[in-house]
């Protein structure tokens, strides 16, 4: 469908307006919500997903085609509501207890975003209760946990032994990231997936939860 | 020099190429008219919202084993105190951005705009590791003046949470610095507000002071290897490629 096209086409080029725009006449012309979502905006995020991967796309063109993600999605929310559209999963995000570092977790929660989950990002210096806590009462069935120092990310390990201690290691898998861990690093804490940078993380995601 | 500092160099925001260099974007990358209006509204948002400060206090080696110790929960082998030992002169620093640039950057992420919040965090944190140079600059001028330091001295910034040196110790360097007189406070957790702050230990001392080898445990789990580039941006006239190689140990 042309309409759908158009969508995507804005969507990569960070065109808000227009892709706010187009979503409305969509709708307007009874295109299906599901349709304007997977075919529409999560088609155009996808390309540009694998664009920053690929280094033909860089990070302020990666978040103009979020904010367009975010002003077509605002139309469809009460639609998508309405009519029960299940979300892709949902993630809970956060930085480890003593840092406040929040820039690359506000990424991978705005690239999860775009790749229809739904992300409780609790914010930074947060605790490993925490984290389980709003993992169980969300249920949440990834828990996102970023460190951009060396002091603190030792206290990763602590949430993957929360999740170990209160037997969430099925529902629960943990995910981290950040400037200073390594692969060996994410192993050498039990955790279930590291992710390198923002566009890792999603693909990582998208294997741990596993769509119906 | 000891007291407070003004930073009015960093009142204006870095160039269009350092902004986008902060972004991740390559030199020479073309860039679509949106991301150049983008750079071009964070460098002004910058300049409106920024109040940067800086203070500095000499700290006698003793005294800085004092704060450094924190409440003991440093690594066990770290550079840090090798590094001290080997410097010629010490004073603690801190500076900001001030509260309104800090605010926001969060309020543009919480609206959803995410593009602009991002670039102008780019902008504030790169003016942040200036305000460290400047300090450092600021320190070793004196230094010069009065004869206790040559033009071989370099000056490195060291900070709490980095290479061992656990960030509870903000708490000690706070209590001798009381950078509460710029602006900047501490939470439960340690950490600063406004969030676009800076603080440490500026060593001045001769390049070699600053070297050491990375077989510290925590140097085996970091993947950022930023020190490495530090010191040989100082022991080295023409910086040679780093190489990241886990066996490379100086």
């Amino acid at each position: 469908m042309e309409i759908l096209k158009d969508i995507a086409n804005n969507l990569i080029a960070g065109a808000d307006g227009e892709v706010a725009g187009l979503v409305a006449r969509a709708i307007e012309s009874e295109v299906p919500t599901v349709s304007i979502l997977d075919d529409g905006l999560i088609a155009g995020m996808n390309v540009v997903g694998d664009r920053f991967r690929n280094h033909e796309m860089y990070l302020p063109e990666v978040l103009l085609s979020a904010r367009a993600m975010s002003a077509g999605v605002e139309l469809l929310k009460p639609l998508l509501i309405a009519e029960e559209v299940p979300s892709r999963g949902k993630v809970v995000l956060g930085s480890v207890k003593g840092d406040l570092h929040d820039i690359g977790k506000n990424l991978v929660g705005i690239m999860l975003t775009g790749a229809g989950f739904e992300v409780v990002d609790l914010g930074i210096d947060v605790t490993a209760e925490t984290f389980i806590d709003a993992a169980v009462s969300e249920g949440a069935s990834v828990v996102g946990v970023s460190s951009l120092l060396t002091t603190t990310m030792t206290q990763m390990k602590g949430v993957v032994d929360l999740v170990q201690e209160k037997g969430l290691s099925e529902q629960v898998k943990v995910i981290v990231g950040g400037a200073p861990l390594t692969a060996e690093f994410a192993r050498s804490i039990g955790a279930d997936a590291y992710a390198y940078d923002a566009a890792s993380a999603v693909e990582k995601i998208l294997t741990m939860v596993p769509r119906d | 020099m000891n007291g407070i500092v003004p930073l009015d160099a960093l009142k204006v925001a870095p160039s269009r190429d350092t902004v986008l260099r902060t972004q991740g974007v390559p030199e020479g990358h073309p860039v679509p008219e949106r991301v150049e209006a983008l750079v071009e509204e964070a460098r002004e948002l910058y300049e409106a919202l920024t109040r940067p400060i800086g203070l500095i206090a000499s700290i006698s080696r003793t005294e800085f084993g004092e704060v450094y110790q924190g409440d003991g929960r440093n690594a066990e082998r770290s550079p840090l105190p090798g590094i001290v030992g080997r410097a010629g002169h010490l004073a603690l620093f801190a500076a900001t951005l001030g509260e309104p640039v800090s605010r926001k950057i969060g309020d543009l992420f919480r609206d959803q705009n995410a593009a602009l919040g991002c670039m102008l965090d780019g902008i504030a944190s790169e003016r942040a590791d200036s305000a460290a140079v400047l300090l450092g600059q600021a320190f070793l001028d004196p230094l010069l003046e009065n004869g206790d330091a040559d033009s071989a001295t370099r000056v490195l910034p060291y900070s709490p949470g980095y290479c061992g040196w656990h960030v509870s110790g903000q708490q000690r360097l706070f209590a001798f610095l009381s950078p509460g007189q710029i602006g900047m406070d501490l939470n439960a957790s340690c950490l600063m507000s406004p969030i676009k702050s800076v603080s440490g230990v500026l060593v001045a001392g001769p390049p070699e002071a600053h070297a050491f080898d990375n077989d510290f445990e925590f140097c085996l789990d970091c993947a950022t290897w930023e020190c490495r580039e530090r010191i040989a941006s100082i022991t080295d006239p023409q910086p040679t490629k780093i190489d990241r190689s886990p066996e490379w140990k100086s």
